[in-house]
């Protein structure tokens, strides 16, 4: 079966609060596992970057409903990939604010680290993996067109 | 806890660190082969794998654990994109501990590792219950086992007819314990020190009698001595590493040889009284001897008595004849010299004399020896019939 990988990135509304950011992250976890769909979801600075990957129209479906969400804005696909099989085995979330800048913490237990993300970016494919390493240094791609490094 | 996570692909072990690394250890491997390698160092607490394995599959791999008597209760759980009934079934019965479908959930995922872990724990917390359990019957078994050993030394001393047949029991008691001892049996007419090997050397027994000099029960190193008045046992090979034990042996050493000496002391004596009952026994022979002799005596001398006093009352009878006296003169003479007779024959026939006290002696000796039998003795029963001084067939006239 083959797997479509879709990246986007968002900015998150200014008065989302960070008690919001979270509840956003738990529940995409609870509905992408029921649809079978894996991926990463990266907040950081304001801004979203997530893979959704798994079957296609399950993913077209969910990024339709994503893109139309009121609490972020400039939604805009930065990557569409296909592949054989999901590169991510689950639905992780990486969480980086000013108070926790390294994403750990056991308040919010299943937020991976930044030592864990930038693992994670060597080991993705190189498209993928060069998308989330820019992110987490900042760089936020605007378009589908942005070169990958 | 320890996990060992298998995965072929870098992506998903590093999830798999991250998702189970704040609750757990968690050991990254590439390949099922480099983790069964790992396995021969260290045991992890549970195992987690995904199916797709470069080289062994992962049923291949849970199935080589569940062979392996000293892996085969490490939990399994095994990650899959296969979510079939079949391929669910399968990894069962691969001997799979807990299948999950990926992509997983990681908070689900967390749960099952954790319900896993506290099964884990109630099984360790029920498998040393059992070792305890079975430790304890172990300790009650031997404890029984040497109670019994007691019980039949105790059987066999009461049975022992010699001080040999006492230290034989003592050293067949020590062989039933694995000790080896020396041992002194001190009595007023002999004394013997032996060991398992038999009859000690002198120099065994300078040391036993400078042990004697100790506690009742003293102790040195592996050796411990037990003093009684008879007896003395001094053990070699106290198993001093086993605290109970020995202690248990101690106790039980302590009551054997107590008992030894009592029977020792009372088979001493037992010999005393067979001694002196010995004595009186040819005593009684002897006074029978001597009182048979008496009476023997005092009844010839009464028959003499009697046969010289007839003869002479005939003499006197021929003689009054010749004298020529009147026949009231002769029998003046005649009731004169008969009644002087008989005062002379009624000494030799007092029933107050030392021949009735003699036969009383003898038979109240008789009843000493022999309390069931009453002596009958001879001399009271005449062998043949002898005048007496009372009989009134001695013819005077």
């Amino acid at each position: 079966m083959s797997t479509l990988q879709l990246v986007y990135v968002s900015e998150a509304n200014p008065d989302l609060a960070n008690e919001e950011i979270i509840e956003i992250l738990k529940a995409s976890q609870e509905k992408n596992h029921a649809q079978k769909i894996s991926g990463l979801l990266l907040y950081q600075d304001h801004h979203f970057m997530q893979l959704i990957e798994g079957e296609e129209s399950a993913v077209l479906t969910l990024f339709d409903r994503i893109a139309e969400d009121k609490r972020h804005r400039n939604v805009v696909v930065v990557g569409r990939f296909a592949a054989e099989s999901p590169s991510m085995p689950t639905w992780a979330m990486a969480y980086f604010s000013p108070e926790n800048p390294e994403g750990n913490g056991k308040k919010h237990h299943f937020v991976m680290s930044r030592e864990d993300l930038l693992e994670l970016c060597e080991s993705f494919p190189i498209d993928i993996g060069a998308l989330f390493w820019e992110a987490i240094n900042g760089i936020y791609p605007t378009s589908i067109d942005h070169p990958p490094h | 806890m320890n996990i060992f996570a298998v995965s072929g692909n870098s992506v998903s072990r590093i999830m798999l660190r991250s998702s189970l690394g704040e609750e757990a250890e968690v050991v990254l491997f590439d390949s099922a082969e480099k983790c069964l390698e790992k396995l021969g160092e260290s045991l992890p607490d549970l195992i987690v794998s995904f199916a797709d394995l470069p080289g062994m599959d992962a049923h291949a791999f849970c199935h080589a654990l569940k062979e392996t008597i000293a892996w085969q209760d490490i939990p399994f759980v095994l990650l899959t994109a296969d979510g079939s009934l079949g391929a669910r079934l399968k990894a069962h019965e691969t001997g799979v501990d807990d299948c999950i479908v990926v992509p997983y959930a990681i908070e689900e995922l967390r749960h099952r590792i954790r319900a896993l872990g506290r099964h884990l724990e109630k099984r360790k917390l029920v498998t040393n219950i059992a070792s305890d359990a079975e430790a304890l019957t172990s300790a009650l078994l031997s404890s029984i086992d040497e109670y019994a050993t007691l019980v039949k030394f105790l059987r066999t001393l009461n049975s022992a007819m010699d001080n040999n047949d006492v230290a034989r029991s003592i050293h067949d008691l020590l062989a039933c314990y694995y000790l080896t001892g020396t041992l002194l049996i001190s009595t007023g007419d002999s004394e013997t020190v032996s060991s398992a090997d038999g009859i000690g050397l002198p120099k065994d027994f300078s040391v036993m009698h400078h042990l004697r000099n100790m506690d009742r029960i003293f102790e040195f190193q592996q050796r411990c001595i037990f003093n009684f008045p008879c007896t003395s046992l001094l053990i070699h090979n106290m198993p001093t590493d086993q605290a109970e034990l020995c202690g248990r042996l101690r106790d039980h050493l302590a009551i054997a040889i107590e008992s030894a000496d009592k029977k020792v002391e009372a088979l001493h004596l037992g010999r005393q009284h067979a001694h002196v009952q010995g004595n009186l026994a040819e005593l009684l022979v002897d006074i029978r001897k001597t009182v048979n002799t008496y009476v023997d005596q005092q009844n010839a001398t009464r028959y003499q008595g009697s046969k010289t006093v007839g003869d002479l009352l005939q003499q006197l009878n021929a003689s009054f004849t010749s004298l020529g006296l009147s026949e009231t003169l002769e029998e003046e003479l005649h009731e004169m010299i008969q009644a002087a007779a008989y005062k002379l024959l009624a000494l030799t026939d007092n029933p107050e004399n030392s021949t009735h006290a003699l036969e009383e002696l003898e038979r109240r000796l008789q009843e000493l020896l022999e309390p069931e039998t009453v002596a009958i003795n001879p001399a009271s029963q005449p062998t043949e019939q002898m005048p007496s001084a009372n009989n009134s067939s001695i013819e005077i006239w």
